[in-house]
């Protein structure tokens, strides 16, 4: 389906790409579902809370520096601003540079939701520019303005002419989705149509989308090999980079749920190519999608040069982990875009992958086509056993009760504490770029092995810790309270 | 470059006669040449059942609850003429949020991009009553609907529906938003009922752009399940239809309302009361308007034309 940036709204992933929340079964039976389009969802009679797409949305555009952000919503929806906030400025600082991006909640009450808030949202709008002189203002639509069909779009429009700067209604009402990654798509469709501006020339830069630019140097450092500087989104973005991201030679996301509906708009409004490689997440990974921008920019026999000498210094001592690593038994989860690139790297170091829990699933991407991660994995012979569960946890920790593993892994820290709370060994992959590269391999495997060879921690907060959950839910199914798919 | 959609929204009073004469309307630009799609707005979802042999179609929310996701594509029907009949839908009686319903299954047309890709000339938004919340004033946003026709009788309650729809043309006409063609006015058999109609456009600056008069002739076509262009297509209800369609394909121009507010609209409808008693009691009508506002201007139908139907 092609992207349409003629609306401030966009389809939630679950009408756009037919994605899921419920499923639990094998990965042969979901790729080769998702590949004829007969991948239904299973709602659960009974659920635990999740995330919503619309902290996910504003979130991202509070990454770009020197903006505001106008959650028009009761207060409750901004409870994510002190947070949002603090993360921001951590980064910032963590980067060296400075951000005044503001957050702001304009506390819908009774009366704003009986009458319709349109007019003091005008005027918050115009008092956040008097205030702080942002770069861009970005609108965020809630559950209250869903349902009253408050028209911030017309407000957009009539302030356009009077603020001086990019403004933009965000369609991310809580109830539209069950998927927050709906978020990340929204949050690109307000910089595709407010920030992006056509082309002038072809720069020496890509696009590099990510959550919170870790490696930044480490990334610098190896695109310089190939005459490239990545410009990373959004966190510590400045509207002035965002506004040239069509003049990029390609677009490149660490994770494929994030960078899908960015890419293939760019690549389909403005031709930059969008690389759509397995990620480079372990040695298979990295080769692959370095081998593919090298191609994509013209630069492959740098590539190859490259690739030749860190293989040289990073292989012998990945070969060496290997040994160590073999036969550990992991459960995981984590958002689709690294569930099925980790189980990958997994069973490249000699690790079992005994259940693998992805939080939503999209069948297919942006472009019509099954993520390659899924395809990668089939072919290589994987057929390891799955859900796909909404960060329900009770259905973790069954799971993980009923496996006993030797390790679980996620990328959500909540979810490792509840892990470590009934006793199993959890390690917590927040930094995407932990595992990116022959360094990360290492990096990762290293910590694999700290983590299960050192095991007072859960032992004793388990022994302190008593689980809401009965010996009657342990004993079910982990997917008992699903219903039949739809 | 594409060419450009008419995008009509008809709205009116819940039982006015708004579906029929939407349904007709769309009948009559089918037999003109052009490729219309009828989208109901209406939680009842039997906007097109005229144009359907009297089916109802699956709606677009009722196939969004089932399926979880819906290509718009699939809940386009063809009906009478290959006009594309679209459904809504909504919650039923008493539950839920029809204004939602509304505004959930717009955006996903837009979003998809179907009106385009369809190559249509014209989409007319057929709208349940009087703009009672931002979901039934979706169609006449900024961008969608820019014409804006209200179905109304010489009936108070009708009448007020129409104050209330040309108070939310008002609010969003300086956004973009869609501006008022006229009003049809139904069911209009008698004269001191045309004067009605024709009073209270004076008073808010608009025109009527048909007089339809009640008709058996619809309702034998109704029972049919069909359009009146469709059963009767030479019968003078169908002529009226005709008329009437070709009138909205002409249009070019439609205003800014100037609605009356609480006060006057109650004071214009008393007036009108004294003089509807006047009449029954002596036949001798006085004259009823309310006391002069500066009306904006606008175009009116030629004398000769607003004869059609009576």
């Amino acid at each position: 389906m092609s992207i349409n940036l003629n609306e401030s709204s966009v389809g939630t992933r679950e009408n756009r790409l037919g994605s899921i929340t419920g499923y639990s079964g094998r990965l042969s039976d979901l790729v080769e579902r998702s590949h004829c389009g007969t991948l239904g969802n299973h709602e659960r009679c009974f659920s635990q809370s999740s995330t919503c797409n619309s902290s996910c949305g504003l979130s991202q555009l509070a990454g770009i520096r020197d903006v505001a952000v106008i959650n028009h919503a009761p207060s409750g929806c901004t409870a994510v601003a002190p947070g949002i906030a603090t993360l921001d400025r951590q980064m910032a600082t963590k980067r060296g540079v400075t951000t005044d991006t503001v957050f702001i909640g304009t506390d819908m009450d009774e009366q704003d939701t009986v009458f319709g808030a349109t007019g003091p949202l005008k005027d918050i709008v115009r008092e956040i520019y008097r205030r702080y002189h942002p770069r861009a203002i970005f609108i965020g639509a809630s559950c209250v303005t869903g349902i009253i069909g408050e028209d911030i779009d017309s407000v957009v429009d009539d302030l356009r002419d009077e603020i001086p700067v990019p403004l933009a209604a965000i369609h991310c009402e809580g109830f539209r989705s069950r998927i927050w990654a709906s978020g990340f798509d929204v949050a690109d469709q307000a910089v595709m149509t407010s920030l992006v501006k056509p082309p002038k020339q072809r720069s020496n830069k890509v696009n590099f989308k990510n959550f919170f630019e870790s490696a930044r140097d480490e990334i610098i450092d190896i695109f310089s090999n190939f005459d490239v500087e990545p410009t990373f989104l959004y966190v510590n973005s400045t509207v002035d980079e965002l506004e040239h991201l069509s003049e990029a030679q390609a677009t490149i996301s660490i994770c494929g749920t994030l960078g899908t509906y960015l890419g293939n708009a760019l690549e389909e409004h403005y031709g930059v190519p969008y690389i759509r490689t397995i990620n480079p997440l372990g040695v298979t990974g990295f080769e692959t999608w370095l081998r593919e921008i090298g191609k994509v920019i013209g630069k492959s026999d740098k590539v190859e040069a490259y690739i030749a000498q860190e293989r040289a210094k990073y292989l012998p001592q990945i070969e060496k982990l290997k040994g160590e690593l073999e036969g550990i038994r992991v459960v995981l989860g984590m958002g689709p875009g690294y569930t099925f690139e980790v189980t990958r790297v997994l069973e490249e170091l000699g690790m079992e992958v005994v259940w693998a829990a992805a939080w939503h699933f999209d069948p297919n991407y942006d472009n019509g086509a099954v993520p390659p991660s899924m395809d990668h994995l089939l072919k290589n012979g994987s057929d390891f056993k799955l859900s796909i569960t909404d960060q329900q946890n009770y259905e973790i920790l069954n799971i993980l009760d009923h496996y006993q593993p030797d390790i679980y892994l996620s990328r959500h820290p909540g979810t490792t504490v509840w892990a470590i709370k009934q006793g199993v060994p959890a390690l917590c992959v927040t930094d995407e770029y932990m595992i990116f590269g022959y360094r990360g391999v290492l990096r990762f495997g290293n910590s694999v092995l700290d983590t299960i060879r050192n095991r007072s921690f859960e032992k004793n907060l388990a022994a302190r810790s008593e689980l809401p959950y009965t010996d009657w839910w342990y004993q079910q199914d982990a997917d008992a309270l699903m219903k039949e798919e739809l | 470059m594409a060419k450009k959609i008419k995008q009509i929204a008809i709205y009116g009073k819940g039982g006015i006669g708004k579906s029929t004469t939407t349904s007709n309307i769309s009948a009559a630009l089918s037999t003109m040449g052009y490729k219309v799609m009828q989208f109901g707005c209406d939680p009842k979802s039997d906007s097109t059942n005229t144009l359907r042999g009297g089916d109802y179609i699956p709606t677009v929310l009722d196939t969004l609850r089932e399926k979880g996701r819906v290509d718009a594509r699939d809940v386009i029907f063809p009906g009478f003429n290959d006009i594309y009949c679209v459904e809504a839908g909504g919650p039923a009686p008493g539950v839920g949020c029809a204004g939602r319903g509304i505004i959930t299954a717009v955006t996903l047309f837009r979003q998809q991009k179907v009106f385009e890709e369809l190559d249509l000339d014209y989409v007319i938004y057929d709208v349940l009553g009087d703009v009672v919340c931002g979901g039934f004033a979706m169609p006449i946003r900024e961008g969608i609907a820019e014409h804006v026709f209200t179905v109304s009788s010489a009936d108070f309650m009708s009448i007020y529906a129409a104050n209330n729809l040309f108070k939310g043309i008002e609010k969003y006409s300086n956004t973009g938003g869609a501006l008022l063609g006229g009003i049809i006015a139904n069911s209009i058999n008698q004269p001191y009922a045309q004067e009605i109609v024709d009073d209270f456009a004076k008073q808010t600056g608009t025109q009527v752009v048909s007089y339809v008069p009640r008709s058996v002739t619809v309702t034998q076509s109704e029972l049919q399940g069909k359009t009146t262009i469709e059963a009767f297509p030479d019968s003078a209800q169908a002529k009226v239809y005709t008329d009437l369609a070709q009138r909205i394909a002409n249009h070019t121009d439609s205003i800014t309302p100037a609605p009356l507010d609480g006060p006057a609209l109650r004071n214009w409808a008393s007036k009108w009361a004294d003089n509807l008693l006047a009449i029954e009691q002596s036949g001798t009508p006085i004259s009823a308007s309310v006391p002069a506002t500066p009306l904006p201007t606008t175009s009116s139908i030629p004398a000769s034309e607003k004869a059609v139907a009576v």
